[in-house]
C-alpha cells in the first residue's frame, strides 16, 4: 500500500469506527475521543484494532493509536509531555477541557480519535513502503 | 425437590409458580405466534440468511422481523452478541414486563437459560480457515497464525455458550444466581425445571428461566443433513430461531405482590438413556400427585426412534391418552427453545381453566425432560 491520502486513510477509520462502536458514521468527528465520547472499552479498541489490521494490512499497536504519527517514550515525562502539547496544538477541537494538564499513562487511551488513528496509519505505511522501495 | 434421599415434593417445600411469560417466534411475540398457531399457519419459508438451497430441507423458522435494538442499553453491546442471545434479550425484557415486574425488582432476580450452543459463527471460521494453499491444517504453527490473524477476535465472546444468560442479566440489572444449561434440545425445558429448584432451594425468589436458540446456520443444517434428519418426509425436521422465557416464582412473594399466576410447576424430572422419557414422565407426574394430565405438549418428536419411545411411555402412563399439544411443524424447530416455546403457546391458550399440562422434552443420546404445571391460579 503506497502513497495512501491522508484524507482516504481517515475516511476508512471512520467507518471502521462508526461501526465497531455502533454509530452513525457521520456522529464521529476526527476529533471524538472513542473512550470519552462513545464509551470504547478495552475490547472495542481490540475490535478495531483486528478490522485496521485487515484493511489495511499491517499491524497496529494498540498502545502508540493516541499520538498519532509521534514517536514518543512513555517512560521519559518529558517526551510524554511534548506530545501532549503537539497534540494539544494540532487537535484544537479535541474536548481538552475534560483531560487532565498533566496527564498520567492511564489517561492516554483517552487521547485515541480517529485523527490521530489516521496520522498513525498515514505515517506507518508511507515509512512501510519506503522500506520496501 | 427437597435433597438428594428424597426427590418428592414435601408439604414444606415452597410452591413454585410461573408469572410471566414472553416468546418470540417466526411470528413475532407470544400473542402473534398463539394467534398463527391457532390459524394453522406456517412459519417455514427458504432460508434467507444463508443459501441453504443445496440442503436436502432447505426452509427454515426465521425471525424476520425481530429487532433487538429497542431491548440493548447500549447498541454496541449487540456486536457480542449472536442471534440466540439477542432472541434472549428481548424475551427476558418482554417476560419481565409481562410479570408485572420493572427495574427496581431486578436486583436480586436470577437468570437460567438452556441453549444448544451450536453457533460456531461457521462464517467468520471458514474466512479465517480459507483455502489452505499455503500450508498443512495440522501444522498447529501455520493454523495458530492464520487464526490468530484472520479471526475477528470477538469471535469467542459471540459464541460461549453462556452469553444469552449474561446478557439477560445485564440488560435486566438481575443480579442474581445466573448459569446456563447446554443439553442440547432439552436444555430450555431443563432450565425452568432447574429454576424451580434454585427458587425452592432459596437460591432466589425470581428467576427468568427458559430456552433460546438458533437453529438457523449452515454447519448445523449439514450435520442434521449428514445424520439424515432431513430424509423423513412425513414428519420434516425443519430448523428454527426463537426464545421462549418465563418468569419462575415462589407462590407466597407472587402473592404478595399481587402477581397473575399463570400457572403451578408440580413436577419436574429430568434423565438419560435407555427409557429416560418414560421415567420423567412418571416422576414428573408422581410430584404432581394425580396422574390425571388434560394436555401433553411435544417437543424434539422429529426423530423416529424417540416418537415411538414417547408413543409407547404414553401407552404405559395413562389408560387413556391425553389430547397432544405441538406447534414445531409450524414454527419449525427452535432446538433447545422449541419445548419453552411449546409451552408459552400453551399456557398462554389456558388461562381461564385449571389444566394439568405435561411438557415433554427429548434429545440427543435418548436424554429427556419433563415438566408438569398446573395452568391458572393455584388453588388453597
Amino acid at each position: 500500500m503506497t502513497d495512501v491520502a491522508l484524507h482516504d486513510i481517515q475516511s476508512r477509520v471512520t467507518e471502521i469506527v462508526a461501526d465497531a462502536l455502533d454509530i452513525a458514521p457521520d456522529e464521529v468527528q476526527p476529533h471524538s475521543s472513542l473512550l470519552d465520547d462513545f464509551g470504547a472499552e478495552s475490547i472495542d479498541f481490540i475490535d478495531i484494532v483486528f478490522r485496521l489490521e485487515n484493511t489495511f494490512d499491517t499491524v497496529v499497536p494498540t498502545d502508540e493509536l493516541w499520538a498519532g504519527a509521534q514517536d514518543v517514550d512513555t517512560n521519559d515525562p518529558d517526551s510524554l509531555a511534548r506530545a501532549v502539547a503537539h497534540l494539544r496544538a494540532t487537535m484544537p477541537d479535541f474536548a481538552w477541557d475534560r483531560f487532565p494538564t498533566t496527564p498520567a499513562k492511564r489517561d492516554l487511551p483517552r487521547l485515541i480519535t480517529v485523527g490521530t488513528i489516521a496520522a498513525y496509519l498515514h505515517n506507518h505505511l508511507a515509512s512501510e513502503a519506503a522500506a520496501k522501495r | 425437590m427437597s435433597g438428594l434421599g428424597s426427590p418428592e415434593l414435601s408439604s414444606e417445600t415452597p410452591r413454585i409458580v410461573l408469572t410471566g411469560s414472553a416468546a418470540v417466534t417466526p411470528f413475532g411475540n407470544l400473542e402473534q405466534s398463539l394467534e398463527a398457531v391457532r390459524a394453522r399457519r406456517s412459519a417455514l419459508e427458504p432460508v434467507r440468511t444463508f443459501d441453504a438451497s443445496s440442503f436436502k430441507e432447505s426452509r427454515g423458522g426465521e425471525c424476520h422481523d425481530f429487532d433487538a435494538r429497542p431491548w440493548f442499553r447500549i447498541p454496541k453491546s449487540m456486536k457480542l452478541a449472536d442471534q440466540r442471545t439477542r432472541l434472549a434479550v428481548g424475551a427476558a425484557a418482554m417476560a419481565f414486563s409481562s410479570a408485572g415486574l420493572g427495574e427496581d425488582d431486578a436486583a436480586g432476580a436470577g437468570v437460567l437459560i438452556g441453549t444448544s450452543a451450536h453457533d460456531m459463527q461457521g462464517i467468520d471460521v471458514g474466512r479465517a480457515l480459507g483455502p489452505m494453499s499455503d500450508g498443512d491444517v495440522n501444522d498447529i504453527d501455520h493454523f495458530g497464525a492464520r487464526i490468530l490473524r484472520k479471526l475477528p477476535p470477538l469471535w469467542l465472546l459471540l459464541n460461549l455458550p453462556n452469553m444469552a444468560s449474561a446478557h439477560v442479566a445485564i440488560e435486566l440489572g438481575a443480579r442474581g444466581p445466573n448459569s446456563t444449561i447446554t443439553t442440547d434440545w432439552i436444555a430450555g425445558l431443563q432450565a425452568i425445571g432447574e429454576a424451580a429448584r434454585w427458587i425452592a432451594d432459596g437460591e432466589a425468589e425470581v428467576v427468568v428461566a427458559g430456552g433460546a436458540d438458533c437453529g438457523i446456520l449452515p454447519l448445523l443444517y449439514a450435520t442434521l443433513e449428514e445424520e439424515g434428519y432431513f430424509e423423513d418426509s412425513a414428519s420434516p425436521f425443519v430448523p428454527a430461531e426463537g426464545a421462549a422465557l418465563f418468569v419462575v416464582e415462589e407462590l407466597e412473594h407472587a402473592r404478595r405482590r399481587g402477581a397473575r399466576i399463570l400457572g403451578e410447576i408440580t413436577g419436574y424430572s429430568s434423565a438419560a438413556a435407555d427409557g429416560a422419557i418414560a421415567r420423567t414422565m412418571n416422576a414428573a407426574m408422581r410430584q404432581n400427585g394425580s396422574s390425571h394430565v388434560d394436555l401433553v405438549c411435544d417437543a424434539a418428536l422429529f426423530a423416529r426412534e424417540y416418537r415411538e419411545e414417547e408413543e409407547r411411555a404414553i401407552r404405559d402412563l395413562f389408560a387413556t391418552p391425553p389430547p397432544r399439544f405441538e406447534c414445531n411443524s409450524l414454527l419449525g424447530f427452535a432446538m433447545a427453545a422449541a419445548a419453552p416455546i411449546a409451552l408459552a403457546l400453551a399456557l398462554a391458550g389456558n388461562t381461564a381453566q385449571r389444566r394439568t399440562i405435561l411438557v415433554n422434552s427429548l434429545g440427543a443420546m435418548q436424554q429427556a425432560a419433563s415438566l408438569a404445571i398446573i395452568s391458572g391460579e393455584p388453588q388453597a
